[in-house]
């Protein structure tokens, strides 16, 4: 799996993790289960030079072709590749990579606590948007 | 009875009483504290033969009473009893989790979450709750990015939780995150005096 050092990813944030006001909290960055290897989270590049909005609206064009139900109270939050690598570093002195699986489909790596990771990352997003248009 | 475990005692002795057997009692699974070298499962028995039974019975009876309780109809229920400003959020939180239809919710996580309200009660901030993938609930109190509580709420009483405390020598926070049992957490914020961040 080719890692990626820099590009601009989004994570689909279920109704159920957002905070009342409904922001993405830790919980929107959690592994399933702990022998889950990866957090799913898509490349917002692989669709060129578009506004950030037409990319975010191609990965929701993707997920749903993929069959993946989306909500209109569920969001995107959007995320550099390098803020929250350099953050979590800073942070904690632990490492995460963003790996390419089918594009625009990547996973965030990492081997330290979930609960940790979740909130580091999620003190890192720069931009949401809607689950649907 | 060590300095450390008769501080503890008095301590906690007038905010909780809750204590789970200290056979239960797990080995604190702690970086932080694990090289601090504290010794819960002495505290828990300290506390367990301390706290006066009477004061507090009727509380322990309600904790004890979570555990008898089966489906998640009456878990929220028994929310709505006894904690009125939160209920609310954790009934959207369960008609979220049916609409998705695929995220199941933990009935073991939210009694554990009701039995720590319980075991903080009475007058706490609202914590922000949210319900992860996999089920369980979580509740955070913070007051920005470098201060907060975490804890994810298990069954059998275990909490994972994640802690960041302003230090007041560098600006990142000092992190504490591990696993164990609610008791145990409450009496760990105890001791880093990080109870103001939850209780009013």
């Amino acid at each position: 799996m080719e890692e990626l050092e820099d590009g601009v990813i989004a994570r689909y944030c279920k109704p159920s993790t957002l905070d009342e006001q409904r922001n993405p909290t830790s919980s929107s960055f959690q592994l399933r289960a702990p022998d889950e290897k990866f957090l799913s989270v898509y490349l917002l590049d692989f669709f060129g030079d578009a506004e950030e909005a037409e990319q975010v609206k191609s990965i929701r064009d993707t997920m749903q072709d993929k069959g993946f139900k989306l909500r209109s109270n569920g969001l995107f939050a959007v995320l550099s590749i390098q803020e929250p690598k350099d953050y979590i570093v800073t942070m904690i002195n632990e490492q995460i990579s963003c790996k390419a699986l089918i594009l625009p489909h990547c996973g965030i790596f990492h081997e330290h606590d979930d609960l940790v990771i979740s909130e580091l990352l999620s003190q890192s997003i720069r931009n949401t948007y809607a689950g649907t248009q | 009875m060590t300095y450390a475990a008769y501080h503890s005692y008095h301590d906690i002795q007038n905010i909780m009483a809750f204590i789970v057997p200290t056979s239960n009692a797990n080995p604190i699974i702690s970086r932080a504290y694990n090289s601090n070298k504290y010794d819960y499962v002495t505290d828990s028995k300290v506390v367990l033969h301390s706290i006066s039974a009477s004061r507090h019975q009727a509380d322990t009876n309600e904790i004890q009473g979570i555990g008898r309780i089966h489906g998640m109809v009456d878990v929220v229920r028994f929310a709505q009893n006894r904690f009125t400003t939160i209920a609310p959020r954790i009934e959207d939180l369960v008609r979220l989790s049916e609409e998705d239809g695929d995220c199941p919710t933990s009935i073991e996580s939210l009694k554990c979450m009701l039995k720590f309200f319980e075991a903080i009660r009475p007058g706490f901030y609202n914590p922000q709750i949210t319900l992860n993938e996999n089920g369980s609930f979580q509740a955070s109190w913070k007051k920005g990015d470098t201060n907060l509580v975490t804890a994810r709420f298990r069954d059998k009483e275990e909490i994972d939780y994640v802690i960041f405390q302003p230090s007041k020598y560098r600006s990142r926070p000092i992190i504490y995150n591990g696993n164990m049992k609610l008791l145990d957490f409450w009496n760990f914020l105890i001791r880093l005096n990080l109870t103001g961040l939850i209780r009013t």
